[in-house]
């Protein structure tokens, strides 16, 4: 499993005296969709946001991208920008109107010209299917518009990796789709992704791993296939019993 | 170096740095002009009483017309209302060192008869906390949700016992924070009634300095008094609101 | 009593009241700039995730506020020996900078921990963060609270009558010596203040509505 893009190797972290991640060691190769899920609490997102060093790890290691992960801020930085990320609650600048959020950090970060970076912009939000939301605000738009502009905002610098925080999880269940969609276009185009959700449909459709994390640990690690029939831990199939016996369209009541 | 050595690192620091300025400090202040001073602690600490009688009875008065006020401006008939609210902001506007001047000296171009210092002092002081109050009183007579008030309507009670058992118990926990964030702000006023020749703190402290040279051990008395009682009454408050952010 | 009041002494005293005016007005407007920007600093450092940082500001914040002005004005013209028009700027500024340093922080702790992640993640210094994405945010977050500050500034103003600065205060105690038509001047001078502040509060309000966007 070695020189994947992503390496995990013997992480621990603590959230006070809660071992949020308990000896993660995981790999992801380049051009891989890989999906994680498991209970709340289990650390999947806490995995996700160690990758782009938003959060510090205290023991073990994280490499991305050939260079290990450490403390200088100009190095994280720099790789940041390397790295898209999607979060559960969009996070959209409110203060900004939809292109100017798409804008801000190609112009500030990579220092593109104005017409070049609004060129980008427009480009990427006609390809998340809303070119016509170019100039309205966060607040006007819909759950579903504003997740698809988060995600247009992090390719707009070119990113080699995307990582999906619940992406979502806090979406009317009229919007999960659309949004599913442009992800799977983007793992579909050869993306890197790691994408912490409870879309099963969607991991099976376009993973080529599932992980599956419990109190901190990975649990189990496998093809879609093999994950959904023949899951070897009690508790993945148990996790799995609760998660797929939902009705689909409603809310899933583990997130 | 990991979050926890980093924040460790800087707790160190931060007493290092404390424990440095405390020494540095207790040198230069024991040599501070002590002994000059010494005879006036007496003097200096019943003026420190006479800050904080004034601010205690200026904000007790201010309480009893701020509720008035308040309550006028809320549910007042027209009029009126407009009455208490351009009262109220009249004076949150006016400078305090001015509503003192003018109690003290136009008062007896009105009422025709003298006022003494002391009595403009408590007037005046009563004036500025009962036109905050009045407005930490609306405010946490606002806050409490509409919801609560048509709860109680919907039970079969009045208004009035609405008012009485479910708005005004909530506005009250609500509003104590603010209350006594006036009392911090009313107690730094009181320092301008110097202005008009009470004999508070601070007066007490410039007439001590013109009759014993020690600027420096006088200044340090002058700002321990205050800062302490300042900051005992602060933290009080956040006993009361572990949010509790802001004084004024 | 009030058919005894003179208003005529205010068309005397004009120049006096004018100049007191124009004092008032240019002490208060460098005192607002002033704590505007050193409260925004102070402000800014205390909500840098660092202990050593919050303790300093929170010391900064706390001494300041717990003193009365007139300690501060005192204390540089009387003791330091401060010339009096550097002494009155510098307590305005020392004081409300204090008050200001709170309300920043205030603000920008009130922005979702989110919007920091966002910018983090696409690659964003700290100061990009601040400047693109907390502060216009923040920016109209705190007009109502700063709107209240400034008008203090132009308050606390008054007091620098007392170590003689010719400010409108100042005024009003002079036409009051010479002509003990005290109560005429101090109307002239309280609606002079009140219109200042009216016209702080107009001020912010047409800010906060242009800020205030979609």
């Amino acid at each position: 499993m070695a020189g994947g893009i992503i390496e995990f190797r013997n992480v621990h972290k603590w959230f006070g005296t809660l071992h949020v991640l308990d000896d993660v060691s995981l790999a992801v190769q380049a051009g891989q969709v890989v999906v994680v899920c498991g209970p709340s609490g289990s650390g999947k997102s806490t995995l996700l946001r160690c990758i782009n060093r938003l959060e510090r790890i205290d023991r073990g290691e994280i490499v991305v991208d050939g260079a290990p992960l450490d403390d200088q801020v100009r190095k994280i930085t720099r790789l940041r920008a390397e790295i898209g990320m999607v979060f559960q609650r969009f996070n959209l600048y409110p203060h900004l109107s939809v292109l100017d959020n798409v804008m801000l950090a190609p112009l500030k970060v990579r220092g593109l010209a104005r017409d070049k970076a609004r060129a980008i912009a427009e480009d990427l939000l006609a390809k998340v299917g809303i070119p016509e939301k170019a100039s309205a605000y966060p607040a006007q738009l819909s759950g579903g518009q504003q997740q698809r502009v988060a995600i247009a905002r992090a390719l707009a610098m070119g990113p080699k990796i995307m990582l999906f925080d619940e992406p979502t999880s806090a979406l009317d269940p009229e919007m999960i789709q659309e949004v599913l969609e442009v992800m799977v276009g983007l793992a579909e185009g050869g993306m890197t992704m790691v994408v912490v959700t409870h879309e099963m449909g969607f991991a099976r459709r376009v993973a080529d791993r599932v992980v599956f994390m419990d109190a901190g640990r990975v649990v189990e690690e496998a093809t879609p296939e093999d994950f959904f029939t023949r899951a070897r831990d009690p508790r993945t199939r148990s996790f799995l019993g609760k998660i797929l016996s939902h009705v689909p369209g409603l809310p899933d009541a583990s997130t | 170096m990991n979050a926890a050595g980093s924040q460790r690192l800087q707790a160190a620091l931060w007493w290092l740095g404390v424990a440095i300025a405390v020494i540095v400090a207790a040198e230069r202040v024991r040599r501070l002009e002590w002994a000059a001073v010494a005879p006036s602690l007496p003097f200096l600490l019943t003026a420190l009483g006479r800050s904080w009688v004034l601010a205690i009875v200026s904000i007790a008065c201010g309480v009893i017309a701020a509720f008035p006020l308040a309550l006028t401006r809320l549910y007042g008939p027209r009029g009126l209302r407009q009455l208490a609210t351009g009262a109220i902001e009249a004076v949150r506007a006016t400078p305090e060192l001015m509503v003192i001047f003018w109690v003290y000296f136009t008062w007896p171009y009105l009422a025709g008869n003298q006022v003494t210092a002391w009595n403009a002092a408590l007037g005046s002081l009563s004036v500025i906390a009962a036109a905050y109050l009045a407005e930490v009183i609306r405010a946490g007579i606002s806050s409490v949700p509409a919801g609560q008030v048509e709860a109680s309507i919907a039970s079969g009670m009045s208004g009035l016992l609405t008012f009485r058992y479910i708005v005004l118990p909530q506005a009250l926990r609500n509003m104590l924070p603010a209350l006594l964030a006036q009392l911090v702000a009313l107690f730094k006023t009181t320092s301008l009634v110097y202005a008009i020749g009470v004999m508070d703190f601070f007066r007490a402290v410039a007439v001590t300095k013109n009759a014993v040279f020690a600027p420096y051990a006088l200044y340090l008395i002058l700002g321990a008094g205050y800062f302490v009682s300042c900051f005992a009454i602060g933290r009080i408050v956040r006993w009361f609101d572990p949010r509790y952010q802001l004084l004024e | 009593m009030l058919q005894s009041l003179d208003w005529s002494i205010l068309w005397q005293f004009r120049a006096a009241l004018w100049n007191g005016l124009l004092t008032t007005l240019w002490i208060s407007a460098v005192g607002i700039l002033g704590s505007t920007l050193a409260g925004v600093a102070v402000g800014c450092l205390a909500a840098v995730p660092s202990l050593l940082l919050r303790r300093l500001t929170a010391s900064y914040t706390e001494l300041l506020r717990n003193l009365p002005v007139i300690v501060k004005l005192f204390f540089l013209y009387f003791v330091l020996g401060v010339p009096a028009i550097p002494a009155a700027l510098l307590t305005l500024i020392l004081h409300q900078s204090a008050y200001i340093a709170d309300v920043t922080r205030a603000g920008i702790r009130s922005v979702p921990r989110g919007q920091v992640d966002a910018g983090l993640s696409l690659g964003h210094g700290w100061w990009q963060i601040y400047r693109h994405i907390l502060l216009p945010q923040v920016l109209r977050i705190v007009i109502p609270p700063m709107t209240t500050q400034y008008v203090s500034v132009v308050k606390n103003s008054a007091v620098v009558a007392l170590i003689s600065v010719e400010d409108l205060t100042y005024q009003t105690q002079e036409i009051n010596v010479e002509t003990f038509r005290g109560f005429e001047a101090a109307t002239a001078a309280t609606v002079l203040y009140i219109a200042i502040s009216a016209v702080v509060i107009g001020a912010m309000t047409r800010l906060y509505a242009r800020l205030a966007g979609p």
